[in-house]
């Protein structure tokens, strides 16, 4: 942790820290063993004074002391001893602003941690609990001897698989992004396909209608991340969507990009929050509503990621606004666009080849 | 030595090991198919294929507006995350769990969660539910937590205890009290299979709205059907 001001931070009896200040140093004649000692063991809370003249001050924390130490007030008596080059001049109200803010902060910086991490174990249990019992599902199907459901319930698994790896990516790459500095030839289709066949199983325990649409045979060059944009897109829009509704997933090709989006009805995004729903920590007013856990962190990831491959992400809502469950919804369109480096020619050609093959079986058959 | 004009109520002690007598009657998977189970989940019931092999049976719901639409169900399994947002979101599914507890108290509720054990909902439903399990808990402890509930469902003596209970916190005469318990031991020895008598006696009873309610949803229940086959 980097503190401005040098303090001794304690959490019981004979346990506690100095840490300098980045803002100036305590000087030697007032950071001996002996006076680090003697300032942990201050028990009044508020100003106090040292041999030497300098004022300390003290505050709680959740767990023990805060301990500001060698401070030379301008609006209280002067230090006995002058230290030369310790020139820390504040006001009372300065440093007791200080303070006060420091853990204001750290309450908040401790609650959106919390937040964080409550999502990540739901979402980590979520994963966990569905690959085990597709698992069991496969084993009963195994027992009665019915390959063919066992095959349909393995894909289940591998799907769940492939959500953890994402959620695991994300993970990553929201604490790291050097983590992911290997630059790699992305088919985009392909990647958006995949997380599309993730999710069929969520969709249908909505009854939605999702469904893949367009063509693109290009490449996107870049970390091995963009799944986790698709993903976010598309587990917003099954997650806010209401039941038996469809979502689209388009992907398509401009001259020098491709463009990948996701519309579904969701809850309506005001003006307002267009570009702000993809700021950290930010969520709509109307997806608070349908959704009250979330961390607002998807988008704002997302974000980053196509920032990576210097492409470009919004959100476009559409059509008339309806009323669900007292909540106005709206068509949205969550979009990204990003730059083309090549095409999957092997992968084309496959295609190509395998659409001829039906062709010709089509005018065999007419 | 009771009073004389006190000896001639029936008390729930007469009945308290009815359930162990009449549970050898019973096999375990016929019981477990005959009491459906809600599930309040805004996801899709993951272990419900599994669950249904071992004979549990189920109805999904999403999310509820309003507690009456979980009154024909004696086992409730209630996720936690992004469901009560008609109730108290703060505290997610806890908030339904606390409703369902509050005006049925007999009902048997499990608190269903992938959260952290220390988010504000895990702890709000620990205060309320019954039981409490993980979602990616094994498939055996999943089975013993339902096969619990069934058995507590079950038990006339066990439910007439937590609605009792419901009663007295709302303060109602403890002379009515005794009327209905009374009247609850002589449906249940009489073997009346729709509480017929304690039925009325809710009626008669002078007691608020409320506890009316709270009886009333004791007496709707399917377990004496179960226990009292035509």
């Amino acid at each position: 942790m980097i503190f401005a001001l040098p303090c001794i931070v304690t959490r019981g009896q004979d346990d506690f820290e100095f840490l300098q200040g980045r803002l100036f140093p305590l000087p030697p004649e007032l950071s001996t063993n002996y006076q680090i000692k003697k300032y942990s063991e201050a028990r009044i809370i508020g100003w106090s004074r040292c041999d030497l003249g300098y004022w300390t001050f003290t505050t709680t924390h959740e767990t023990g002391r805060f301990i500001v130490p060698g401070l030379h007030l301008t609006d209280a008596e002067r230090p006995r001893k002058r230290i030369h080059g310790h020139n820390a001049m504040f006001s009372k109200r300065q440093i007791e602003g200080y303070t006060a803010d420091f853990f204001a902060a750290m309450r908040d910086s401790k609650v959106e941690a919390e937040k964080a991490l409550t999502s990540l174990v739901h979402d980590l249990r979520h994963l966990s609990h569905s690959i085990y019992h597709s698992a069991l599902e496969v084993e009963d199907s195994c027992r009665n001897r019915n390959t063919a459901q066992a095959l349909e319930k393995i894909k289940s698994v591998i799907a769940s698989q492939a959500m953890l790896k994402v959620r695991i990516d994300y993970l990553d790459f929201s604490n790291s992004v050097d983590r992911f500095s290997e630059i790699e030839e992305i088919p985009v289709y392909s990647r958006v396909d995949k997380v599309k066949r993730c999710f069929s199983s969520n969709a249908n325990s909505k009854n939605i209608d999702l469904h893949l649409v367009g063509e693109s045979f290009r490449l996107a060059r870049g970390p091995n991340i963009l799944d986790i944009v698709t993903y976010t897109f598309v587990e917003n829009a099954i997650k806010y969507s209401p039941c038996n509704q469809h979502v689209e997933i388009l992907v398509s090709d401009t001259d020098c990009a491709t463009r990948v989006s996701v519309s579904s009805l969701g809850p309506a995004i005001e003006k307002g929050e267009l570009l702000e729903i993809f700021n950290n920590g930010q969520r709509g007013k109307n997806a608070v509503k349908v959704r009250p856990s979330g961390t607002g962190l998807g988008l704002s990831v997302a974000r980053d990621i196509i920032d990576v491959f210097s492409g470009s992400i919004g959100v476009t809502p559409s059509g008339e606004i309806k009323n669900v469950d007292g909540v106005p919804f709206q068509r949205v369109t969550f979009f990204f666009q990003i730059p083309t480096s090549g095409e999957d020619a092997k992968r084309k050609s496959r295609i190509e080849k395998f659409r001829s093959q039906r062709r010709k079986a089509q005018i065999l058959t007419t | 030595m009771w009073p004389k004009k006190l000896e001639k109520y029936r008390s729930i002690l007469e009945i308290r090991d009815y359930i162990k007598s009449k549970k050898v009657e019973f096999k375990r998977n016929d019981l477990r198919g005959k009491i459906k189970i809600a599930v309040i989940d805004d996801d899709s019931f993951k272990p419900r294929p599994n669950l249904e092999n071992y004979g549990f049976q189920f109805d999904e719901l999403q999310d509820i507006k309003s507690i009456e639409k979980i009154s024909k169900y004696d086992i409730v399994i209630c996720d936690l995350m992004d469901v009560g947002t008609n109730f108290d979101s703060a505290i997610g599914g806890a908030s339904i769990i606390g409703e369902i507890k509050r005006n049925y108290p007999s009902k048997y509720v499990i608190a269903y969660t992938g959260a952290r054990a220390n988010s504000p909902e895990s702890i709000a439903a620990k205060e309320y539910a019954d039981a409490h399990v993980k979602k990616d808990t094994e498939i055996t402890k999943l089975v013993s937590e339902l096969d619990e509930a069934i058995d507590y469902s079950l038990d006339p003596y066990e439910k007439w205890i937590i609605t009792r209970q419901g009663l007295i916190d709302l303060d109602v005469d403890l002379r009515e009290v005794v009327k209905l318990e009374d009247a609850y031991v002589q449906s249940v020895l009489s073997k009346d299979a729709n509480l017929q008598g304690f039925k009325s006696a809710i009626i008669s009873a002078a007691i608020p709205g409320h506890a009316k309610a709270i009886a009333q949803s004791l007496a709707a229940s399917v377990i004496y059907r179960i226990l009292f086959p035509s």
